[in-house]
């Protein structure tokens, strides 16, 4: 495994993107290929990119088909779907280590569908099933084809620049169902075990690892380990023990440790559109009836929306602000341009007509820039006309509200948003009600049975609150410890519920001059909330490894458990003053929630780090990205 | 990542297949259009390592010439020879020439195989009437999976060549915008000259006669001419130039509209591709549908049959 790269990615995004990259060029190191023509001569340019459903979602989530085109992917496809041959060109494979994706790539060079292979396996591939694959290609005499097999350690989806998914469903489900046998349960923690073993990898440095005790994270760290142990043990080479780079704490965690992020009902953009709208691995799917016909919209988004990557962890009204500032910006970029050119409008601009080649070059540079520009903005715009649409017709600005202040509400309150029949969805008044009774001290039985009576009037199922009602004291002891709230720096409680008003008629002027109409009605019934930033428990428990002694759940995580992978004792006795130094601080941190995780809680862990003074950085993951509605139908199913 | 390819070489039956010395790329192609997409991306590459390698001599400030040193062709010199190479004026209008006619002619040889991508895909039947059904579906995919592959190589080579361009655009701009400072301060030089110099005195031209004699006049006269018209002629280079980077910008731009072209209608086949892929697994979802509907008809019709049937059978008793 060698780690040593020309440049030193910022973010795990990138750390990603140049590994796949060196996957899509033969395994051949990119910056030699572009440096050196000659050198590149020597591998062929077009290849056909054969992929299984986890790894095409692992490469659609960070690149383009014009990406895959860059890298000279003529066509990609699934391995599992009916091909055909393809004369003179070799086919990469990028697939899990399964039997049946070995039989699948032993068919196609059977059937000589391409010139040869390159097998790059998303994670590690056993030993018996190299044997077995060795057997196969010997058998059908197809060897020769074969012209590499490679480990990639891939199998995780990046959605965005240090947020990642292991992509493993129903890990909540799998250790809390008390039916779940100790099998599956192994089997599920390797599968996790493996995905992180692969981040880490990418990453480039081993960490030190910290969880609570007694739990399905402790199993995931001892497996992990052990696993990092016998890799630095059996690979003499690179990893780690020449990067100069300081070493990240690994923060295994269970959900369990804090359910509220997983159903609050939140006020930043992507969270809002994550809760909102069908957004899964970075594409955002927008229904809306035109003419009385269903139709359906899709929206990508990516590292190069640059809209995106800066408002993303912004509070929407904040969002609608900057959509209006920027589309000014671009109508006096545009109009600057026109104004040189003498043309009435952008469509006018025709690079032929123009004498001068200052004109012409300076139209010729901008153009693709402002086009490109154009697109992002109309894009964000429609979304933020979805979301704008679902607020009001679920009432989200209410209930944010009631839950940024959820302690304070007494019994007629809660009721009243219960059995408010116009006031969101029976889901919503669900989720608004668990988070109010994980966030109490004590509910008395009358009163618990009075709000169960007017969910259940309500249209509500209460499985997931059966659920919540067995973990609460689990969850509960974790919650009280850590959880502190502080205003955020800069903002007062005066603009909490300041009106859209001043808001509103601007940004409805633009959404009209850009053809989108008929909003005023839907903004006027928002209000324009800024909230206050919440540090979570996990940001909490974070905060406290990161900085020992700097947060009040220092306490609470001073019994987790420390190992480190590179120490030669087995694993550390809790409490022994000779074992690892754990008031050590940390920079960088890999926080990883097994069971589920979410845009709101990476939010708030990225927030923090900003925040903090030097700057830390966190790479937040779970082993599955889900919405509030999927986590309520999670928990209901364990019932 | 890890290479598993010794340790799978060391597994298979003829483990002595050594994994280095595998030849990576083919010599020949079967597929015309493969090795002609090659020929063309080889052109482009030495363009670019040539533009790279010429950088230095091209942009040197030096108006005299040591071409006639080098020993072999300017494209096929090394980097070494090519950084002691000095250039004039018009070996560098040659040389941007020369590169211009290459980019011409590849987008020429690159329409050509447009031409071929069009061909073929007029060839794929449209995805309507009633005669779809009888029309045999492998091969049809077959062809539109080579037209995509096709497409994207068009893609890949016009995006190459839009970057040799724009590397040749920006050395000429470059050496314009040089050209022009060099000029300006000239300018300034000569437009100071006279301020500075107080002595300068405007002589009447009645008055010439008794400065100069009538061989000093001519002199003057032949050299002032000269004058003119080396300024006409840089003035012509000026144009010259500034017409050939405006062709560069048109080609340039005629590159990048070929690449939103075939970019566009690359992703239009493959949505075409993942429309078939989702009716054909509704077709499937559909198929299974009446598979068990047609299997509960018949449970039902056998059942009913068998009750009518022991009906008649009791009824033929009875009576």
């Amino acid at each position: 495994m060698s780690i040593a790269s020309v440049k030193t990615p910022s973010s795990l995004r990138e750390a990603q993107i140049q590994s796949l990259e060196k996957l899509l060029n033969l395994n051949q190191d990119v910056n030699e290929l572009e440096s050196s023509p000659q050198h590149a001569s020597n591998f062929p340019i077009w290849k056909v990119l054969i992929f299984d459903k986890a790894g095409s979602e692992t490469i659609s989530s960070v690149l383009r088909i014009s990406d895959l085109r860059k890298h000279g992917v003529t066509v990609h496809m699934n391995i599992t779907s009916f091909r055909q041959p393809i004369a003179d060109v070799p086919a990469i494979y990028f697939v899990q280590p399964t039997q049946e994706n070995i039989e699948l790539i032993i068919e196609d060079l059977s059937k000589g569908l391409y010139e040869s292979a390159y097998v790059c396996f998303s994670s590690t591939i056993s030993r018996a099933l190299l044997e077995q694959f060795a057997e196969l290609a010997s058998k059908t005499n197809t060897s020769h084809m074969i012209h590499q097999v490679y480990d990639q350690y891939l199998n995780y989806v990046v959605l965005e620049s240090d947020f990642f998914s292991l992509q493993l469903p129903k890990i909540f489900h799998t250790f809390h169902n008390p039916s779940s046998d100790e099998a599956l349960i192994n089997s599920r923690v390797q599968d996790i075990v493996n995905g992180l073993f692969s981040v880490i990898v990418t990453l480039g440095t081993i960490p030190i690892i910290r969880c609570p005790q007694g739990s399905a994270a402790e199993m995931v760290a001892q497996k992990l380990n052990q696993r990092l142990k016998d890799h630095l043990m059996n690979t003499k080479d690179a990893f780690v023990s020449v990067n100069p780079k300081p070493r990240p704490i690994l923060i295994l965690l269970d959900r369990t440790v804090d359910l509220i992020p997983m159903i609050n009902h939140s006020w930043t953009y992507q969270a809002l559109i994550h809760d909102t709208l069908n957004m899964q691995l970075n594409r955002i799917t927008v229904e809306s009836v035109d003419d009385g016909k269903m139709t359906k919209r899709f929206y990508d988004l990516d590292g190069n929306d640059f809209f995106w990557e800066s408002n993303a962890s912004k509070p929407f009204p904040k969002v609608a602000e900057n959509i209006d500032e920027e589309l000014t910006r671009y109508k006096n970029d545009a109009s600057e341009i026109t104004r040189k050119s003498g043309v009435s409008s952008l469509e006018e601009v025709n690079v032929d007509a123009f004498a001068d080649s200052t004109y012409l070059k300076s139209a010729v540079s901008l153009l693709p820039e402002l086009t490109a520009r154009k697109q992002i903005l109309d894009m964000h715009m429609n979304i933020a006309t979805a979301l704008l649409k679902a607020i009001q017709e679920r009432h989200l600005d209410d209930f944010f509200q009631l839950e940024d202040n959820i302690t304070g509400l007494n019994r007629s309150a809660i009721l009243a948003c219960i059995n408010n029949k116009e006031q969101g969805t029976p889901e919503d008044k669900l989720r608004f009600f668990i988070i109010w009774y994980l966030s109490v001290d004590s509910v008395p039985a009358s009163d618990l049975q009075a709000y169960e009576e007017a969910l259940v009037n309500n249209g509500c199922t209460l499985e997931a609150l059966n659920f919540v009602k067995r973990v609460r004291e689990i969850t509960k002891m974790t919650m009280l410890a850590s959880s502190t709230t502080r205003p955020a720096t800069g903002q007062t409680g005066d603009n909490l519920f300041r009106g859209f008003s001043s808001l509103s008629t601007r940004f409805t002027d633009r959404f009209k001059e850009a053809g989108i109409g008929g909003l005023e009605n839907i903004i006027s019934g928002v209000r324009n909330l800024i909230p206050f930033r919440k540090d979570g428990t996990i940001t909490s428990i974070v905060q406290s490894l990161m900085d020992p002694g700097s947060s009040p759940a220092s306490k609470q995580t001073e019994s987790y458990l420390l190992l480190d992978p590179k120490s030669a004792r087995a694993i550390t006795v809790n409490n022994d003053p000779r074992a690892m130094n754990k008031r050590q601080t940390f920079s960088e941190a890999i926080v990883c929630v097994l069971g589920g995780g979410n845009y709101l809680e990476y939010g708030n862990l990225a927030d923090w780090a900003r925040e903090q003074n030097p700057k830390k950085r966190i790479i937040y993951g779970s082993t599955d990205i889900l919405s509030p509605s999927e986590f309520m139908e999670e928990m209901a199913s364990l019932s | 990542m890890t290479s598993r390819t010794n340790e799978f070489f060391g597994l298979t039956k003829n483990g002595d297949i050594d994994a280095a010395n595998i030849p990576l790329k083919r010599i020949s192609y079967t597929d015309p259009f493969l090795a002609e997409g090659y020929r063309i991306h080889e052109t482009i590459v030495n363009l670019l390592v040539f533009l790279k390698k010429i950088r230095g001599a091209y942009l040197k400030d030096r108006t005299f010439s040591n071409v006639q040193r080098l020993s072999k062709p300017l494209m096929e010199c090394s980097l070494e020879e090519l950084s002691k190479l000095e250039l004039d004026e018009v070996q560098r209008d040659e040389i941007e020439h020369e590169v211009s006619s290459a980019i011409s002619s590849c987008i020429h040889q690159i329409a050509k195989l447009q031409e071929i991508v069009k061909e073929q895909q007029s060839q794929i039947p449209k995805k309507s009437g009633w005669l779809q059904g009888l029309r045999d579906p492998s091969k049809l995919s077959k062809k539109e999976t080579l037209v995509a592959h096709h497409s994207s190589v068009l893609w890949y080579l016009q995006s190459e060549l839009s970057d040799v361009s724009s590397v040749l655009y920006h050395l000429q701009d470059l050496r314009l915008k040089r050209g022009q400072e060099k000029r300006n301060i000239a300018s300034d030089f000569l437009t100071k000259n006279p301020t500075d110099e107080n002595s300068a005195v405007e002589i009447p031209e009645s008055e010439l006669q008794t400065f100069f004699t009538q061989q000093q006049l001519q002199e003057l006269e032949q050299e002032n001419d000269v004058l003119l018209q080396e300024f006409e002629h840089t003035m012509e280079r000026l144009r010259d130039t500034g017409k050939s980077l405006a062709d560069i910008t048109r080609l340039q731009s005629e590159i990048s509209a070929q690449l939103s072209i075939q970019s566009s209608a690359a992703e239009k086949l493959y949505d075409d591709a993942l429309n078939v892929m989702d009716s054909l697994s509704g077709g499937n979802q559909q198929l299974i549908k009446a598979k068990s509907r047609s299997s509960r008809t018949a449970r039902l019709l056998f059942c009913i049959f068998t009750v009518m049937g022991l009906l008649l059978l009791s009824l033929d008793r009875i009576v």
